[in-house]
């Protein structure tokens, strides 16, 4: 039953995603869609869902989704592409101060969406790469942070500085409330 | 009178797509050790593409092609924007492991303080650690060499 939900989730998404790419309502790109979409999501819905796998179909989520991307996202990268660029042009490269950070990171995210969803949004800012992610002793999150000019060695305050904004509005779409259990 | 609005503002955004994909460039060239430069280099993958794309589909939108071309245009920012972290961070953590030497040491390192040994590896491909070592003094002088001027 559950690999069957799985398999189900999987293939509406290959579905879908393939009808954007194709964009034809043609019952013959349909039916080769789904025949394509049944045998990839048969291949790969082990991958994809570990946890419930209805987690993604939630109006609210994908619509703070789509605001966090178009939104709050963007601001923190356009104002990251700037500093990077600012760097770049500047050619004092002796004078910056790399450093591999430990940040600690919000109890709240605990799913597997969610900590990737955070970790990649800190790699896509320039001027920030993440280069591990672990549990500190209650479970909360702690994310290895290569940075390219420390301005910062308090670990919370760097943590605020590197992605106080992203993770908070990640936490609204992906965060459960801390203490439970997340379903894995 | 809105198709000059329009080709102005795609015009404006294809010029700051190339600007941050020349600062990205740049970046790659001058900077002085691997992580600097793949630092550099997010920002081609990022702010470049999609301004590149968004002028992409405005113009779709001007000229009156097919909606599906907007879309593929919208799935292919999408792509690079979801892959490319995923590949920085092998790298970066490749690079970590192996023991590449930041230009100037690095000011904290608290992977190197929490995992001690751990954090390297000693499963480096087939070549001479010199090889690795990018601080030593000939390295500083290929970088004179190598500066653009």
């Amino acid at each position: 039953m559950k690999k069957i939900s799985a398999w189900l989730s999987t293939f509406i998404l290959c579905f879908l995603f393939w009808e954007l790419l194709v964009w034809s309502a043609n019952p013959r790109e349909l039916l080769l869609g789904a025949l394509v979409s049944a045998g990839a999501a048969a291949l790969s819905s082990r991958f994809l869902i570990h946890e419930s796998a209805w987690y993604l179909y939630n109006p609210v989520r994908l619509l703070l989704l789509l605001i966090y991307c178009l939104f709050v996202f963007m601001r923190e990268l356009i104002a990251a592409n700037n500093q990077m660029a600012k760097i770049v042009l500047s050619g004092h490269y002796d004078r910056l101060s790399p450093g591999v950070i430990r940040v600690p990171g919000d109890g709240r995210i605990r799913s597997e969406y969610g900590l990737a969803m955070v970790a990649n949004s800190i790699t896509l800012t320039p001027g920030t790469i993440t280069m591990d992610v672990a549990e500190d002793d209650q479970g909360n999150p702690v994310y290895y942070v290569q940075w390219i000019d420390v301005a910062e060695t308090d670990r919370g305050k760097a943590g605020e500085i590197i992605k106080g904004r992203m993770e908070r509005a990640i936490a609204r779409i992906w965060g459960e409330k801390p203490g439970k259990e997340a379903d894995r | 009178m809105m198709s000059t609005v329009m080709t102005a503002i795609i015009a404006v955004l294809l010029i700051i797509g190339a600007f941050f994909a020349l600062i990205g460039t740049m970046g790659i060239l001058r900077m002085p050790d691997v992580f600097g430069r793949m630092q550099a280099s997010t920002c081609i993958a990022t702010l470049s593409t999609i301004c590149v794309n968004l002028a992409g589909i405005l113009y779709v939108i001007t000229a009156g092609l097919s909606a599906g071309t907007a879309v593929k245009l919208v799935i292919l920012a999408v792509f690079v924007l979801v892959t490319n972290p995923i590949s920085n961070h092998a790298l970066c953590k490749a690079a970590y492991r192996i023991g590449c030497k930041p230009a100037e040491p690095f000011c904290v390192d608290d992977l190197a303080a929490d995992f001690g040994e751990e954090a390297h590896t000693h499963n480096t491909a087939d070549l001479p650690d010199s090889a690795f070592d990018v601080s030593g003094a000939d390295a500083s002088q290929q970088a004179e060499e190598g500066e653009l001027q």
